[in-house]
């Protein structure tokens, strides 16, 4: 899945999942990511602000989704 | 109201009874980003856009709130220059608007990549390994402008509101970190100093002032 930064910061985050080092140079930084490590991720908010209007706001928007894996098959 | 010393004559216009008793939540924006309306229906431009994008479709501009602002203030900065004739006196004043300014004191100092411009800061670096962001203090960038919104809710029950906007703000001179014993750390002195944009009408150069009622504006 490809993941792109939103705020205007250089992030360096391990993958939840897999360990993997992510940096994301600047804002509007494009990388991809482990799908694993990817889901967890895009749910990652910024605190809750103090006094205003606004609402938790993602860290990522997702630009690629993670490829569905087709479920694995039997023979019998 | 007609008054007892006597009126005056014709059509009149009366201010309405309504006042504003609070500072507006302050936000800004890259400049580069365009208004989120450019322009709306009247002509106007303002607005933020949190999912803006740079022309290459990269870059996106978050905006971002201030929290918690206090002795909120604004004012403008003209060029004066009186007309002097001799013969009579002055004649006139010609005035240049320069700047509108927003003064601020601003309390909550988290996150860094909020308050880094403000600071007049670079980049901030967000380590989520380390548990720690970090705030290079180096040169001053000139370079960098803001869009600069500042929304008030007059009547919460209704959503009246007001709100001015200003195309192209710089934070300038010089801040101060009030670090009393007992009372919250307050960076007082910060400015948004909005300047004129060439690319707006010149009607709105600076910005503009809004209201939205939707009992009265009828």
């Amino acid at each position: 899945m490809k993941l792109q930064l939103s705020r205007n910061l250089i992030l360096t985050m391990d993958g939840p999942v897999t360990n993997k080092r992510y940096v994301f140079p600047g804002v509007g930084s494009i990388l991809e990511v482990d799908d694993e490590d990817g889901e967890i991720m895009k749910m990652k908010m910024s605190a809750q602000p103090c006094c205003g209007g606004a609402e938790p706001s993602p860290y990522f928007h997702v630009v690629e989704e993670a490829i569905k894996k087709p479920a694995s098959t039997r023979r019998t | 109201m007609p008054l007892a010393t006597g009126s005056p004559v014709g059509y009149q216009l009366a201010s309405e009874d309504l006042f504003l008793d609070s500072a507006p939540y302050i936000y800004y924006q890259d400049a580069r980003a365009n208004p989120l309306f450019n322009p709306d229906s009247d002509g106007f431009y303002w607005g933020l856009s949190g999912t803006a994008q740079s022309a290459t479709g990269t870059a996106i501009y978050a905006v971002y709130e201030l929290g918690c602002p206090k002795d909120v203030t604004l004012t403008e900065g003209l060029t004066m220059n009186d007309v002097a004739c001799d013969t009579v006196g002055f004649k006139g004043t010609v005035q240049q608007r320069n700047y509108f300014e927003f003064t601020v004191s601003v309390q909550n100092f988290f996150p860094f990549d909020v308050l880094s411009p403000i600071m007049g800061g670079g980049t901030t670096t967000h380590n989520i390994t380390n548990h720690t962001q970090k705030m290079p203090l180096g040169k001053m960038n000139n370079s960098i402008f803001y869009h600069l919104y500042a929304p008030m809710i007059y009547d919460a029950t209704v959503s009246d509101y007001i709100w001015f906007y200003f195309h192209r703000c710089q934070f300038i001179d010089a801040w101060t970190i009030n670090m009393s014993y007992g009372t919250p750390w307050a960076l007082t002195g910060v400015k948004f100093r909005a300047f004129a944009d060439s690319t707006k009408p010149s009607a709105q150069l600076f910005g503009m002032f809004g209201r939205a009622d939707l009992s009265v504006v009828v």
